[in-house]
């Protein structure tokens, strides 16, 4: 593991974020935008619960939502490399699939934060009140953290079925939608709330949940959603990364 | 131009060998959705590149020429034969192959949203060479090929001749011992075309071997010590082009190709 590779993947990376503008866009203010848009028309509209407006509600739903869309950015960035022949050029040079996956994940460390960041700004901006401590400010960033790693090996996923890059734009919303639908911001009845827990995001939706709004991190219904992230971030990242290595030469 | 060279210096691996590449009954067969569909894009080639030679694959369009570039890279795996690269077993010691190597590959391969130089110096950290080197080699590649200026800007920006210019300039910052030049010339206007040859015949000065790819009978006459010649993925011809001119009493590699196969290279395309 050469450090020189890993920090040259990573700046690559931010580079691309910050100098396409439909990944910037995507990631960085398009969630920013909904929570405007839901703030503004929902901050005083209690139409799911008479504790906390529906903006309230659907807050922690739009930090998950912002990681899910990290899916079709993915996506569309690594077979974009594979179109024009970056990814076959790298795979002359010496460089190995481990410092290249360091290199990428350090990004997706970086990019949630600053999605973070700008979310929660945002929400404050715009009258959003958490109750929440110092510590729980902290565990929404690592929340954040690895619902991006999933994100990333559904990305993977996605650019290894999709035959290009335009295509993989379209495709990678079999995996946003429904998390978007069963495991962010919308709320879907009691009924269907079982189907959440099979998105990879509703683990970080009912953490974020109980963080914003006074649960203590001693609780441990927090830890076990932490541990499911954790886990399910993992095995798909590295499913994602092997079924992509095989394909990668295209 | 006709050059001959016949090196016996000390390879990378320490191994005392006159030739850069070796190619034994190599074969690479693609299998499709039925029989009908199977390639046999490689078909039992061999031959030997040496040090410090630039040798030419001369073929038309399909005839398997970059199929043997991949696998000589390590993109690709043959079906069956053996390749040595430097002194390496591609099998065995990749690694160490692509530590020796450098590919322009036939599309201009580089990150649209990074500026000239950023992709120069992106390729350039994948071999871990250090700021200065980069800076000073960077700085004369850019120079010879008059992409100083236009190195600040970002790639979408430029013409398809300066990407594949920089296209070039990517492969050799590294000042690679083996060069893979795949069609390096291909849509590139006369001009260019004719200033890139001055730049590929220079490089020709340093011990560096060259494998070059192409269906220009000009650029492998005016570039190559010795060429290939390869149609429906064997060997047809190999030798210099002025013994392969003379062997088949012709005036040009056209005429020699189409001697062999009877039928014009330019035809596959």
């Amino acid at each position: 593991m050469k450090r020189q590779r890993i920090l040259t993947i990573f700046k690559m990376e931010m580079r691309k974020l910050l100098r396409t503008p439909m990944f910037l866009f995507f990631s960085l203010f398009f969630v920013a935008m909904l929570v405007l848009i839901f703030g503004f028309a929902l901050s005083n509209v209690y139409g799911w619960g008479p504790e906390k407006s529906i903006f309230e509600q659907m807050v922690p739903g739009l930090f998950a939502y912002s990681g899910i869309l990290t899916i079709f950015t993915v996506a569309s960035s690594v077979l974009g490399d594979r179109d024009n022949g970056v990814q076959r050029r790298m795979n002359t040079t010496p460089i190995n699939s481990g410092e290249v996956m360091v290199g990428q994940l350090l990004a997706y460390t970086i990019i949630p934060i600053i999605q973070t960041v700008i979310i929660l700004i945002t929400a404050l901006l715009i009258g959003f009140r958490p109750n929440i401590s110092v510590a729980g400010i902290v565990m929404v960033f690592v929340f954040s953290i690895f619902l991006s790693f999933c994100s990333v090996g559904l990305g993977l996923i996605t650019a290894t079925i999709a035959k290009d890059a335009k295509a993989a734009g379209g495709l990678a919303f079999i995996f946003i939608v429904p998390q978007q639908l069963f495991g962010s911001f919308i709320y879907m009845g009691e009924a269907v709330k079982v189907v959440g827990y099979a998105m990879p995001s509703q683990y970080v939706t009912d953490a974020l949940y109980r963080i914003f709004y006074g649960t203590t991190l001693t609780d441990v219904n927090i830890w076990i959603d932490l541990l499911a992230i954790v886990i399910i971030s993992l095995i798909i990242y590295f499913i994602g990364l092997k079924l992509y290595d095989k394909y990668k030469n295209g | 131009m006709l050059k001959s060279k016949k090196n016996e210096t000390k390879s990378p691996a320490g191994i005392t060998n006159s030739n850069s590449i070796e190619v034994k009954d190599l074969k690479k067969h693609f299998i499709g959705k039925n029989r009908f569909n199977d390639v046999k894009a490689v078909d039992g080639i061999s031959f030997n590149v040496k040090k410090g030679e630039t040798f030419g694959l001369l073929g038309p369009n399909g005839a398997g020429k970059t199929t043997i570039i991949n696998i000589l890279a390590g993109l690709l795996k043959p079906t069956e034969g053996t390749a040595k690269v430097g002194g390496y077993g591609l099998m065995k010691n990749l690694n160490e192959v692509k530590e020796l190597i450098s590919v322009c590959p036939q599309e201009a391969a580089m990150y649209p949203f990074l500026t000239g130089r950023e992709n120069i110096e992106f390729f350039a950290n994948m071999h871990l060479m250090s700021k200065e080197d980069i800076n000073e080699r960077a700085k004369k590649l850019l120079d010879l090929l008059g992409l100083f200026e236009a190195s600040r800007r970002k790639t979408k920006e430029y013409s398809g001749g300066m990407k594949r210019q920089l296209n070039l300039i990517i492969a050799l910052i590294n000042e690679p011992n083996i060069l893979f030049l795949d069609e390096p010339t291909v849509g590139m206007d006369p001009r260019v075309r004719r200033k890139t040859w001055e730049f590929i015949s220079s490089l020709d000065n340093q011990d560096r071997t060259i494998i070059l790819t192409t269906h220009y009978i000009e650029e492998a006459e005016a570039l190559c010590d010795r060429v290939a010649i390869i149609d429906f993925g064997k060997l047809v011809g190999l030798g210099s082009p002025k013994e392969l001119m003379e062997k088949h009493d012709s005036k040009n590699l056209e005429d020699v190709f189409l001697k062999i196969t009877g039928r014009k290279i330019l035809e596959g395309i």
